[in-house]
């Protein structure tokens, strides 16, 4: 062995942050679920901090409410828990609009585009599996299919393009819905630099007065999305929330199942922002890999203001959400500021 | 607890500080030190270590996350208790082979230390991580950050154990022509 190996090694312990927090994430380093199921899961990591919702199109008078839950969703291919096993029992999951109603381009594309993702996925992988090779082998690793080409380059880093057949797929899916793609993505900037580039004025008003966004997404056309932990009665419970703008494929993609349980109401928060909150309680944890799953909550907030989606997901949240708690949530954002206007 | 809040208690000098990093970050750190140093008693003392290093240097950034900057820790104090003379010797663990596999990044008749200050090599070594395929990054890290086996590698990441190895040898062979050029 030589010494200059072990200087390597060492040198090794250098690695950026940000690699090193992807790392321990892909390689669930951190997560006590079992590591097989866990890379299956990534692509929908955001869809699943709001994931599983149900079903919502129940015969009732909804309409009274200004964002109709309903309208917002679509059927998927997906069925019962990401990177399990299917069973015959498996629920019906829906994608969630992110920006706009279920009809609207970009939700028609979203939701073509990641049918297409799990249905390619799939076949692929089981592919690989019949012939004694790994779920993911077929995955090109290498960065010669996208370099050099800007517009490959976003579709595999922000749009998750595994190879150039996928990446095809999703331009052809885009020019015919007349749609344009996120073109690059800031991770983690800082607070001075996030308004800057998103052109809007402060909008997070926690109660704490402390930062409470530590991780935020910005797309060059302003688009983003902030992830974080707001307290939800007794204790902390992850947020996602999204602004998203016409005319541009959304770069994730946010999965629901089981709509008619969830309750619908309107409320103005202490901005005088009208909102639609969709709230479903206590109901097993769909993440949870063990028959004991712990009981949830899960809150969705919409805001729509001259053609730009601000969407707030709370949970699943192990800390019981009430209609107060999901209210006084919602008062911890300036909706209207976060729209831009 | 997340985060922000723990670090709160290092900067109170709360003696819940350590009994709550140790809830959420401990697993994660235990497998860093034991894949370094193969003994559980070892593996106990570098935690317990890692804590006092973390009370020590209180985490003043507030870092978005801690796992990285306890980790980072585990790893330097988990090496620092073997030397490259002794580390062939320890344990049936990953290092022997790891460290064997990256004898193949050195380029020829060219001494790291003499040739670049550590800094200027870690330097080097952060850029070639950042630069490497997101697949081949992760592989990376894993085997030689994290010292995972081959075969932990292909079922946390559904790759066989074939590609794997075939990722890592372009990862290193990558690395070798990358310090050749620097050399």
């Amino acid at each position: 062995m030589k010494k200059e190996a072990w200087t390597l090694l060492r040198a090794v312990g250098a690695a950026a942050e940000a690699d090193l927090l992807d790392a321990e994430k892909s390689l669930g380093l951190l997560d006590a679920r079992p590591a097989a199921v866990l890379r299956r899961r990534r692509i929908l990591r955001t869809a699943l901090l709001a994931a599983i919702l149900s079903a919502l199109f129940v015969g009732t008078a909804y309409a009274v409410w200004r964002i109709e839950l309903s309208r917002k969703l679509t059927p998927s291919v997906v069925a019962g828990q990401i990177g399990a096993p299917p069973t015959e029992t498996a629920e019906q999951k829906y994608y969630l609009a992110e920006y706009g109603f279920a009809d609207s381009p970009e939700a028609r594309a979203s939701q073509e585009m990641w049918d297409y993702y799990w249905t390619y996925t799939e076949r692929r992988g089981q592919e690989c599996l019949d012939q004694g090779l790994g779920y993911y082998d077929w995955i090109d690793e290498d960065d010669d299919w996208y370099t050099g080409d800007p517009e490959l380059e976003a579709l595999h880093t922000i749009y998750g393009a595994d190879n150039l057949e996928m990446a095809e797929k999703f331009l052809e899916i885009r020019d015919r819905y007349g749609l344009k793609l996120h073109s690059r993505e800031i991770i983690s900037p800082s607070q001075e630099e996030f308004y800057a580039l998103s052109g809007v004025e402060p909008f997070c008003f926690p109660p704490s007065g402390e930062e409470a966004v530590p991780c935020k997404t910005i797309y060059e056309d302003g688009s983003f999305v902030l992830e974080g932990l707001l307290w939800t009665g007794e204790g902390p419970s992850p947020f996602v929330l999204t602004r998203n703008l016409p005319g541009v494929l959304p770069a994730g993609s946010l999965l629901v199942a089981c709509p008619e349980e969830y309750e619908q109401w309107e409320a103005v928060n202490r901005f005088g922002n009208s909102l639609s909150f969709a709230l479903r309680s206590r109901y097993p944890d769909p993440g949870a890999f063990t028959d004991n799953a712990p009981e949830v909550d899960h809150l969705l907030v919409f805001y729509e203001q001259e053609g730009v989606s601000v969407t707030l997901t709370v949970g699943p949240a192990t800390e019981a959400i009430s209609r107060e708690n999901a209210e006084a949530l919602a008062d911890c954002f300036d909706f209207e500021k976060a729209c831009g206007k | 607890m997340n985060d922000t809040e723990i670090v709160d208690l290092y900067w109170q000098r709360s003696d819940r500080a350590i009994k709550e990093t140790d809830r959420k970050y401990g697993p994660y750190c235990r497998t860093i030190a034991y894949n370094i140093l193969h003994n559980p008693e070892d593996t106990e003392e570098c935690v317990d270590d890692t804590w006092m290093g973390a009370w020590g240097s209180r985490p003043d950034k507030r870092p978005a996350r801690l796992s990285a900057f306890l980790g980072r820790i585990t790893r330097n104090l988990a090496l620092n208790r073997i030397t490259w003379q002794n580390s062939q010797r320890r344990g049936g663990g990953e290092l022997p082979l790891a460290l064997e596999e990256l004898g193949d990044c050195v380029p020829s008749a060219f001494n790291l230390e003499e040739e670049l200050e550590a800094r200027e090599l870690e330097e080097k070594l952060r850029r070639f991580i950042s630069g490497l395929p997101k697949a081949q990054r992760r592989v990376f890290l894993g085997r030689y950050y994290y010292l995972l086996s081959v075969e932990e590698l292909a079922e946390r990441l559904g790759f066989s154990q074939s590609k794997v190895k075939s990722m890592l040898f372009r990862a290193r062979k990558n690395l070798l022509d990358y310090l050749e050029v620097g050399a």
